[in-house]
């Protein structure tokens, strides 16, 4: 490895705006004359809309538009459904839907006409529980769809019955997880500016831009999606949740209504009750094992929570079903999955994918498993995970694979053997390893065009040897932009400080997805790599000839061109480009490979998987129930490392996103109505929180990933709830964690439990 | 409706601004321009608009304006721009201490604090010193780095 | 809503009732009035009112006038020698950037059932000072508050100092906040536990209780089995029985009630034998 910028510790390139606060967020951007709008949201879980009456707001003074149903065009939209509508028509379907909106000269004038429309509802009985929104009879959250189910398929692969008959020994497990947010600090919001030419501006953080025209601006609006020009704003956090972000189409509509500009900022306590969450699942598992602790099959039923509308929630849910069998050499699989209407808040994707929840729970049996066994918890995942050049049960292609060493790191670095010989004390430790995606082509079926996933970049070198890279790829603050900035410092030979890389664009830069499923290093990589030798090679030509130096014999360095044997002999990058008299650019495009799932669900998702295990050391109070994390140790396999200090940081912020995930955060539903509507109530990890992190990692170089990289910003999450859950169980002696999250509450019951 | 004319400073500049009663610093920051000063939770609960108020570290949603007529305030820009970054400014890029940067403003101003008052902090009075600030992308690590190492830098820079 | 910032005390006063509220640090009082849980038509600023801010030792009594801010808690010498508990609770308290605003009276004005600073102030026999313009009355807390969210304070009356008994070196105390996150979290239960030590007989035995009722409030049926005794296992036990007992906590998303009582029970016995130096389960 001889690169000089890959690999090493950078500064996000962004770095010095942001910590002087000079950094524009969507609340901050300026738009003159703008109208303030907001939305009337439902008070009930679920009743029927009987009438809608908006005069009396549209009489109130300062008011320019009002718009609910009565007024806009029954147009639903949904990635897998057809089933939301940008106003509530029939039916409001949770505390929060969207029934009316304004938009009025100021805020104050905006939520005072809300108060005046006058809504009548007839209330419906609520399904808030997914159990008995199956029960035959339950009322239904959308009338057209029985039994309440968005979705449900039941896949058999090897000989499953066979390896139950024939196993030496079975366990089986429940487990639950809760209705938790992304929980980004910036609360979300858009802006939209209407042309007289009946085109429409957006800005908003966005994961991404390109896609929020085709499946909801567009069709909604019954305009087309070229019609609109979304422009990322600087991110205040995403982490999954900001790619169905229905303030867009909410700033849209009200400004073409209006013909005005338009800010859409929600309060914090809409954004918790209003976007999309991290979907709770309910996960049966039962496995089947040698006695020498070879996996022989698992047989996993899992229900899961859609909430009021579907959105990705079908992807969601395949994925928790699917994901764990191909960590470990799993010989048989039989799954079902239900997904379940409820009339709750809709759940959607954050960070993981789902594969929080199935690692969690996968990961927790494992652990009961390797007890009943009587393995030690890490032997018998060392005895069965996947390697290089295998190709698991549902036929995932493992093209590089380092988690077995990133397992053995943290066994080493927590001195494993001699605390696992102690434990049942009240201190324990616990680890638990994932899987994940690069990029995922099963998405590219709902999402992308044609059934492809691509991505383009386009690299722009200027007259004065600045560089701007034009990627469709968004950065949503964890450093994804500065990770192509330096792989195209890296490829073009000029520092990485003379690097912009503009927020996304559809209105001038190439199409690309957006971020998720850990995409944008693979795929958003590939593509801006493609594109900076590109660019490079442009440069050498128009070098060779303004030099009269054979192309060949020249390189870049330290943004100069050079005669390789005469490096006296050199040019500075700005100045081939004036002597070119215009830019010089370079295109790359990359289209990720992997196959489409079929309809069993078979196939290679992906080209490019990453691992990682996460180990933790906890102290459990055993009379209070309150639980301390001391240490978390993990390894991780991101392929490559581009940056070191993005990766780091990656890897920690994942870490403690995840602890507090598993340790305090919650919605908590009560009767349909949330109960975790501020930060108060909402608990997310502070700096008290946070534990010693120890890590490093396992770079498997990934033949298809820039550098030989993968996605990391999930398998950075993943596998810390299930680590901490283990370490309790070792610390209490046996009290297991089966429903999130881990409160002192819950861990105390798990504890008398444990006694009985 | 009551409005009140008040006047303070912010980052030394003199302001001068009608506001309400119920305005609360944290709006009217905003609404007269210092957008730098963010605004997340409005509860106190994120840390995110903190502001020293005469010199003392605040939530600004949690005040109302009228009660600062006639205070210093400072922002995260009064302790320093991008050509004039503040030992801790300098560490946070230096040590991967933002990501998306939107908690920063708060950060910067609370450790600022933290370290006027207490020019060696451990890792625990670190901790302590930004428990009203919340960080959802970096897991404070690098954070906590990055004010460590400010402080070195500033003793550093103090006996030279 | 009229604001008017009060010069002196004299003004503050005058400018109190007809549905007028006092603001100090405004922790509590600005959220309230953004998200319309308050609705007030005159905020009666007293921030500035430095007469109100100290710590001081006087007639053997601490008392902290009512704009001592939880910060200044934290900085007084006298607050971390003679009220330990006092102290811990400060440190558990929020965050800096709250703790530099919230003040003493505020908090117990404030009277949430989870008031933080209420069970230690209530173990050391706190009282409060108050003032109108009809004069000034003083009220032990453990009669202050009346019912959820409701004090003896009549509306336009001021609180002026919160005065307690210093902790002398014949006290055994402890303090223990259970708590969902490690900072800025509010109490799933708060107990301070005072005793007053003559040989190896407890004289006075204060018990403060927090987040486990309507109100904070004195643990005296606990109290009772632990007074004028030789304090041993079986007075421990009958005493964290009776807390456990005595407690009226309600579900929240908190925590259960259920859990909740069976804490006051475990908590008391922990911080009884913490303040005894006997062993005890480590985390206190
Ligand atoms: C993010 C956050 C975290 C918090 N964490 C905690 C915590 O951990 N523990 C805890 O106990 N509390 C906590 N609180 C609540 C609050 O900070 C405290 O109750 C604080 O002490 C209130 O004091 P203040 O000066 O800010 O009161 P204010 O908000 O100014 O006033 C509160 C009430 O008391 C009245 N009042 C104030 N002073 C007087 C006076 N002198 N005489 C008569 N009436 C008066 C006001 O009219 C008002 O009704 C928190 C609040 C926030 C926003
Ligand atoms: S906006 Fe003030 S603390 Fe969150
Ligand atoms: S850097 Fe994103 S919240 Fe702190």
């Amino acid at each position: 490895m001889s690169e000089r910028v890959v690999g090493r510790p950078h500064p996000i390139i962004d770095a010095a705006e942001k910590v002087s606060g000079a950094t524009i967020f969507i609340d901050d951007l300026e738009l003159p004359g703008a109208l303030t709008g907001v939305a009337l949201r439902s008070p009930h879980p679920h009743a029927r809309v009987l009438n809608v009456d908006t005069s009396a707001a549209e009489r109130l003074p300062g008011v320019a538009v009002v718009l609910s149903k009565n007024n806009t065009p029954d147009a639903p939209f949904g990635i897998n459904h057809k089933d939301e509508a940008a106003f509530c028509r029939e039916k409001v379907r949770y505390v929060g839907d969207e029934v009316a909106a304004v938009a009025a000269a100021d805020e104050a004038t905006a939520r005072e006409a809300l108060s005046l429309i006058r809504v009548e509802y007839e209330v419906l009985p609520t399904v808030a529980d997914p159990f008995a929104a199956l029960e035959p009879g339950a009322p239904l959250v959308h009338d057209s769809v029985a039994g309440n189910i968005a979705n449900e398929f039941h896949i058999k692969r090897g000989a499953i019955d066979e390896a139950f008959e024939k196993a030496d020994a079975t366990f089986a497990d429940e487990f639950h997880t809760h209705l938790a947010h992304q929980a980004y600090i910036e609360p979300t919001g858009c802006a939209a500016q209407w042309h007289p030419d009946g085109k429409i501006s957006v800005w908003g953080c966005l994961q991404s831009v390109f896609l929020i025209r085709t499946f909801m601006l567009a069709p909604v609006m019954g305009m087309s999606a070229d019609d609109f020009r979304v422009t990322q704003t600087k991110p205040g956090g995403a982490f999954g949740g900001k790619l169905d972000v229905k303030a867009a189409l909410m700033a849209a509509m009200l400004s073409r209504a209006a013909e005005k500009p338009v800010k859409f900022m929600m309060s914090l306590e809409e954004d918790l009750i209003a976007m999309r969450p991290r979907m709770p699942v309910h996960i049966s598992l039962e496995s089947a094992w040698k006695n020498d602790g070879a996996l022989a099959g698992k047989r996993v039923r899992i229900v899961a929570e859609n909430g009021a509308y579907s959105s990705l929630s079908p992807a969601i849910m395949s994925s928790i079903a699917l994901r764990t069998d191909n960590l470990y050499k799993t010989p048989a699989a039989e799954i079902q999955g239900r997904l379940v209407y409820t009339n709750i808040i809709p759940s959607g994707q954050m960070r993981g994918f789902g594969n929080v929840q199935a690692t969690y729970a996968w990961e927790s049996h494992l652990d009961n498993v390797a007890d009943g066994l009587g393995l030690d918890p890490a032997d018998l995942r060392l005895k069965n995970y996947t390697e290089k050049g295998d190709v698991s049960l549902h036929g995932w292609k493992i093209a590089s694979c380092a988690v077995a060493d990133a397992t053995r790191y943290v066994v080493r670095e927590m001195d494993w053997k001699a605390k696992r010989a102690r434990g049942g004390k009240g201190r324990g430790i616990g680890l638990a390893s994932c899987i994940h995606v690069s990029g995922n082509k099963g998405f590219s079926v709902e999402l992308g065009p044609d059934d492809t996933d691509p991505s383009s970049g386009v690299v722009r070198v200027d007259e004065e040897g600045g560089v701007e890279i034009w990627s469709g790829e968004s950065d949503l603050g964890q450093g994804a932009t500065s990770v192509m900035a330096y792989i195209a410092s890296e490829v073009m030979g000029i520092p990485v400080d003379r690097f912009k890389v503009p927020p996304t664009d559809t209105g001038y830069m190439p199409f690309g997805m957006g971020a998720f499923a850990s995409r944008i290093t693979l795929i958003g990589g590939n593509a801006v790599k493609l594109a900076a030798e590109d660019a490079r090679r442009n440069l050498l030509d128009a070098a060779a000839e303004a030099m009269e130096i054979p192309a060949d014999e020249l390189e870049i360095v330290e943004g100069e061109v050079r005669a390789k044997a005469l490096p006296e002999r050199k040019m500075a990058v700005g100045e081939v480009v004036r002597r070119v008299g215009s830019v010089v650019e370079g295109e790359g495009k990359w289209l990720a490979g992997g196959d489409v799932l079929d309809k069993e669900k078979y196939g290679n998702p992906s080209t490019t998987y990453s691992f990682s295990t996460h180990g933790a050391e906890v102290e459990v109070d055993m009379e209070t129930g309150v639980v301390t994390v001391l240490g978390v140790c993990c390894g991780h396999d991101p392929g490559r490392v581009i940056n070191r200090l993005g990766a780091e940081g990656q890897v920690e912020g994942g870490v403690v996103q995840g602890m507090s995930y598993a340790m305090m955060e919650g919605l908590a539903p009560l009767e349909g109505h949330l109960r975790g509507k501020n930060f108060h109530d909402y608990l997310i990890a502070t700096s008290m929180d946070a534990p010693p992190i120890e890590h490093d990692f396992f770079e498997s170089m990934d033949p298809y990933g820039p550098y030989g990289a993968k996605g990391l910003a999930e398998v950075a999450i993943n596998p810390i709830t299930a680590a901490i859950c283990n370490a309790v169980y070792h610390a209490t002696g046996g009290a297991r964690i089966r429903t999130l999250p881990v409160t002192p509450e819950r861990v105390l019951e798990a504890i008398e439990e444990a006694r009985i | 409706m009551s409005t009140y004319e008040i006047k303070f400073s912010v980052n030394g500049n003199d302001e001068i601004l009608a506001v309400r009663g119920e305005e609360t610093l944290l709006r009217a920051l905003r609404r007269v321009g210092y957008v730098e000063v963010k605004l997340s939770c409005e509860g106190g609960d994120c840390g995110a608009c903190a502001v020293l108020l005469d010199g003392v570290a605040v939530n600004a949603c949690l005040v109302f304006v009228a009660q600062a007529d006639g205070c210093e305030i400072t922002t995260v820009r009064g302790v320093g721009t991008e050509d004039d970054l503040h030992p801790v400014q300098e560490q946070l890029i230096e040590k991967g201490g933002v990501q998306c940067g939107f908690c920063t403003p708060g950060i910067v101003v609370s450790a600022k604090a933290l370290l006027d008052e207490n020019p060696e902090p451990t890792r625990e009075d670190i901790q302590r010193g930004l428990a009203g600030n919340l960080c959802r992308c970096t897991g404070y690590k690098k954070i906590f780095e990055a004010v460590s190492a400010a402080a070195r830098q500033m003793k550093e820079g103090g006996d030279s | 809503m009229e604001f008017l910032r009060a010069a002196s005390v004299d003004e503050a006063l005058a400018a109190a009732g007809d549905g007028a509220a006092f603001v100090a640090g405004g922790t509590n009082l600005v959220p309230d009035v953004l998200f319309g849980r308050k609705k007030i038509a005159r905020a009666v600023d007293i921030s500035r009112l430095d007469e109100l801010r100290f710590i001081e030792e006087a007639d053997g009594k601490i008392r902290i006038g009512a704009l001592a801010t939880v910060t200044d808690l934290l900085d007084s010498r006298l607050i971390r020698d003679a009220a330990p508990p006092l102290y811990e609770s400060a440190l558990e308290f929020a965050g800096p950037l709250v703790r530099n605003r919230a003040s003493v009276a505020g908090n117990l004005m404030d009277a949430s059932p989870a008031a933080d600073l209420a069970p230690p102030l209530l173990s050391q026999d706190a009282v409060v000072e108050l003032a109108s313009g009809e004069g000034e009355r003083v009220l032990p807390l453990s009669e202050f508050f009346l019912d959820y969210r409701k004090t003896a304070a009549r509306p336009e009356e001021l609180m002026t100092a919160v005065v307690i008994d210093p902790l002398g070196t014949a006290d055994r105390c402890a303090y223990y906040k259970l708590q969902l996150r490690r900072a800025m979290a509010i109490a799933v239960v708060g107990v301070a536990v005072v005793l007053r030590m003559e040989e190896s007989v407890c004289e006075q035995a204060a018990i403060g209780m927090g987040a486990v009722a309507a109100v904070p409030y004195r643990a005296s049926a606990a109290e009772a089995h632990l007074r004028g005794k030789e304090i041993g296992e079986a007075e421990i036990e009958a005493a964290a029985a009776a807390a456990a007992d005595g407690a009226r906590p309600i579900d929240d998303v908190r925590a259960s009630g259920a859990y909740r009582r069976k804490m006051c029970g475990v908590l008391v016995r922990r911080l009884l034998k913490k303040a005894l130096g006997m062993p005890h389960a480590a985390a206190v």
